[in-house]
């Protein structure tokens, strides 16, 4: 400031703005005689005075009582005057009373050589002044740190030389301050590695050259003046000056001997318990249930994964939050919030048991059905010190077990609703210990009265006798099972055909709880068993006689040919035979000749029987086979006084086995006569849609009504056999060819008396064979 | 009229005999075998083969089915007119040639010499 930019009022009024709006510094003037001229927003925070009251005061006003009285405020003034600027530092008062350390800047305003006044300007050092004065302390207090501290400590200068070391050190070293300070530092601070004897890096050297903090270097042993040898620790840290650079260096170190022995214990202790801690720590994470633990606040300490899994939290998120908040479980049959097993253990310091119907809520909302199980965690003085617990999601189980349960429940229905079978238990003993209905039904006991009776009752006396019932337990119990059938008996002593089996029960470890014993009441069965096997022989026995029937009528053909040969060869001979002689030759083969048709009768019936009738299937004109027929057998119905006729008009042509069907008519007309004998029999032939009807009608005493229906089954003869000779094999035979041309044969007794017997057959049989 | 040469091949000895006694008495020269070996034996030993076999088939040793197997890989026999004269059980069609043909017991004489007249005049059957 110069006294020659006052002249201009407009830069004037600019510095007027700018010392009004400076706040750090307290700036005014002052007249001549040190009185307050003007007085800034700063003047007024530093020292407390508004303007209107301190313009027009003396400067001493500011000082401390003793500084105003020894004349300092004039005497800076008269400095200022004589030197044109002055600056000093000293205590200042404020205007409440209290005292700063304050900067003064004091220039004279000169103009044109007359003095007009003064500029001061103060600025408040207080701040700076305490921290020099802690500076200071805290030096004094370092260094009496320094020296009391149990740890030896060595400062070193920039050049390693030694600048201090604490009486510890001097101790530890054997070198006194004194002599110490200067010296390098590796000669009074001879480090080696403790397990290499080599000399170790100082640390001191790093500290310097970088910088940095050096830790603790391990295994470091001191060597001090006289030779003596200690383990110590280490550490190194540079002494930074105010402008980042480093001025030296501090080593702190200490005699870890007696230590050493300690750390050796802890450090085992606590690979112990950090091997354990990692075993434990393996264990419960991967252990296939949900495990949790809180501190003795109840608050989770660890999750396990299977327990993130069903809590939906994880570990990290866990940890620290109270064990409600994660460990969300309700009743889940009254839905009621259940109670927290933690807390119980943690109240009472008890093991828990599993808790039955609790559900985990999860964070998702997700609900499980647990079993669960806590335990406090007790420290080794015993105390509680918080809570394990266990849990597992049995939602799986659950499933099973109802799956067991209604399995169980449906075998127990099942046993008890099954009266085919007796299904009941015996203890290891053979005494019954269940009955079910069946068992009631089977063999006539109640539940109440077998119960706790040997099964041996079930059984006849021989069997008893020979000791079978412990032997059919002894054989289950060896090999798995014992199966037979045999006579048991019932409640009254009948017996009945039973299929048993028994088999051991097991219990878990192995040994034997008992039998179950099945018995099926075969005595129906037996019989049916023995109807079939007696229906298989009865056709057996048909099945050889139809075979026998066959045979034998074949073998009787050969004889026959002989005897009907021999016949005549005797009726032939010359000369010739004498009337009566001749007369008993011919009925002798009449006779032959009738024991043959039955032989083929026979034949016929047995091929039937055998499914061997065979059909050779040809055209022709059924009124044209007919007429051959009647021709053949019109000697045999003037024999029986039988008028034959026959009305076939139209020829009437089909595919049929022409023997066969003439086979039929035969048989018919033979029959009539045979029945008929005396009366008309009258044969027809005729055409009815896509069949024929040959129809035979006799004027005899009919067929007897009860009859009808069974004329043409096998063997049945509608006359007594003792009016009439024959099998009756000849309708029945007639009636199975007509079938195999897949036509009918019906007998009726019309109106005018007599029978008559009709065949239809399509012309066309449904049967493709021919010949 | 020479006489017609037939062998009659049948187990049943009334068969054999009667049947040799009426064919002997109509004209024929008859000979007999038990069964069909001895009629290969016979056949084969005679120096003029018979005109006509009458040839059973259910017989012990050598049945019918043999005899005509035989005759298959036999020529001389070959030439042989057969009619099979059965009793008709068991008979196997599908053994037995279509032209042969086949007369049941019991037969009537008539019938029989029809047959025979067929085959010896170098025809088959008329069925």
């Amino acid at each position: 400031m110069t006294a020659g930019s006052t002249g201009r009022s407009g830069a004037t009024q600019r510095f007027d703005l700018l010392v009004a709006s400076i706040k750090d510094y307290a700036i005014f003037l002052l007249d001549t005689s040190g009185r307050v001229a003007t007085w800034n927003d700063g003047a007024r925070l530093m020292k407390g005075y508004a303007p209107e009251e301190i313009v027009g005061k003396h400067l001493s006003i500011f000082y401390t009582p003793e500084d105003a009285a020894s004349g300092r405020p004039q005497a800076l003034l008269d400095a200022a005057r004589k030197t044109g600027c002055v600056e000093e530092e000293g205590w200042r008062v404020r205007k409440d009373g209290t005292r700063f350390w304050a900067d003064v800047v004091m220039t004279a305003i000169v103009v044109d050589g007359d003095l007009r006044g003064f500029i001061k300007v103060t600025r408040d050092l207080t701040a700076r002044r305490q921290a020099d004065e802690k500076l200071r302390q805290s030096e004094e207090s370092l260094a009496a740190t320094l020296y009391s501290i149990g740890d030896g400590v060595l400062a070193v200068d920039e050049r390693a030389r030694i600048t201090r070391i604490n009486p510890v050190a001097e101790q530890l070293t054997g070198w006194t301050e004194r002599e110490a300070i200067g010296r390098p530092l590796e000669d009074v601070f001879r480090i080696i590695n403790e397990d290499t004897r080599e000399r170790a890096p100082n640390p001191i050297a790093r500290v310097l050259a970088e910088g940095v903090v050096v830790g603790l270097a391990n295994h470091t042993t001191l060597i001090s003046r006289d030779g003596t040898e200690r383990p110590i620790a280490d550490s190194g840290a540079p002494i930074r000056t105010s402008d980042g650079g480093t001025s030296g260096a501090v080593v702190v170190f200490r005699d870890v001997s007696k230590e050493r022995h300690a750390e050796e214990q802890l450090r085992q202790t606590q690979d112990a318990v950090r091997l354990s801690e990692e075993s434990l720590r393996a264990t419960l994470y991967s252990i296939g249930d949900g495990v949790l633990a809180t501190d003795e606040r109840a608050r989770v300490t660890r999750l396990n994964p299977v327990a993130e899994r069903l809590t939906g939290w994880t570990e990290g998120e866990a940890v620290g939050r109270p064990v409600g908040e994660v460990f969300r479980i309700v009743n889940e049959l009254t839905r009621a919030e259940a109670a927290n097993p933690v807390l119980r253990v943690l109240a009472e310091g008890v093991v828990i048991g599993l808790a039955n119907h609790t559900a985990l809520i999860a964070r998702d909302g997700v609900e499980r059905p647990i079993a669960d199980s806590g335990a406090p965690i007790f420290d080794l003085a015993g105390k509680p010190r918080g809570a394990v617990l266990v849990f597992r999601d049995v939602t799986t189980e659950r499933a099973a077990e109802e799956a067991v349960r209604q399995s169980e429940q449906k075998l127990r229905l099942m046993i008890a609703s099954v009266r085919d079978y007796a299904l009941y238990m015996l203890d290891p003993s053979g005494r019954v210990i269940s009955w079910n209905p069946g068992a009631e039904q089977i063999k006539g006991y109640r539940e109440d009265e077998i119960l706790g009776q040997s099964f041996s009752r079930f059984f006849t006396p021989e069997d008893v006798a020979r000791n079978k019932p412990q032997r059919e337990l002894e054989i289950a119990t060896r090999e798995g099972r014992f199966e037979e059938e045999g006579w048991r008996v019932r409640k009254d002593g009948s017996r009945f055909w039973a299929n048993v089996i028994i088999t051991p029960i097991r219990d878990g470890s192995d040994g034997l709880a008992g039998f179950v014993k099945i018995t099926r009441d075969l005595t129906e069965k037996r019989k049916a068993d023995e109807e079939r096997l007696r229906l298989a022989q009865a056709r057996e026995a048909v099945r050889l006689r139809d075979e026998f029937l066959s045979i034998a009528s074949h073998e009787l053909r050969t004889p026959l040919t002989a005897l009907l040969l021999l016949l005549r060869n005797i009726r032939g001979q010359t000369p010739p035979l004498d009337t009566r002689l001749a007369k008993n030759v011919d009925r002798a083969q009449g006779i032959s000749a009738r024991l043959g048709q039955l032989v083929d009768a026979l034949l016929d019936v047995s091929r039937i029987a055998t499914g061997e009738l065979k059909l050779n299937i040809e055209a022709f004109d059924l009124s044209e086979g007919a007429r051959e027929v009647v021709e053949r057998m019109r000697e045999s119905a003037a024999a029986a006084k039988c008028e034959l006729s026959l009305a076939a008009p139209v020829p009437v042509e089909g595919r049929w086995d022409r023997l066969r069907i003439e086979q039929v008519l035969t048989n018919l007309i033979s029959n009539s006569i045979k029945y008929a004998a005396g009366h008309p029999v009258r044969v027809s032939v005729s055409r009815d849609g896509a069949s024929a009807v040959l129809q035979v009608r006799d004027h005899g005493p009919g067929i007897p009504e009860a009859d009808l229906p069974r004329i043409f089954q096998r063997f049945e003869r509608a006359a007594s056999a003792r009016h009439y000779g024959g099998m009756g094999l000849g309708l029945y035979v007639a009636s199975q060819i007509a079938q195999a041309h897949g036509g009918t044969i019906v007998a009726t007794n019309p109106d005018g008396g007599g029978a008559c017997l009709t065949v239809t057959l399509p012309l066309d049989p449904p049967i493709g064979q021919s010949s | 009229m020479s006489p017609r040469s037939v062998l009659i091949v049948d187990d049943d000895v009334d068969i054999r005999e009667i049947l040799a006694d009426t064919l002997t008495e109509t004209g024929f020269e008859v000979t007999t075998a038990c069964n069909g070996l001895e009629a290969l034996t016979a056949v084969r030993s005679m120096k003029v083969r018979p005109a006509v076999i009458l040839l059973d088939l259910m017989m012990p040793v050598m049945d019918g089915y043999g005899f005509l197997e035989q005759r298959i890989s036999d020529p001389s026999l070959a030439s042989i007119p057969i009619a099979i004269v059965t009793a008709g059980h068991g008979i196997d069609r599908e053994r037995i040639a279509d032209d042969l043909p086949i007369i049941r017991k019991p037969f009537n004489v008539s019938e029989l010499l029809g047959v025979l007249d067929a085959l010896s005049a170098g025809g088959t059957s008329p069925g």
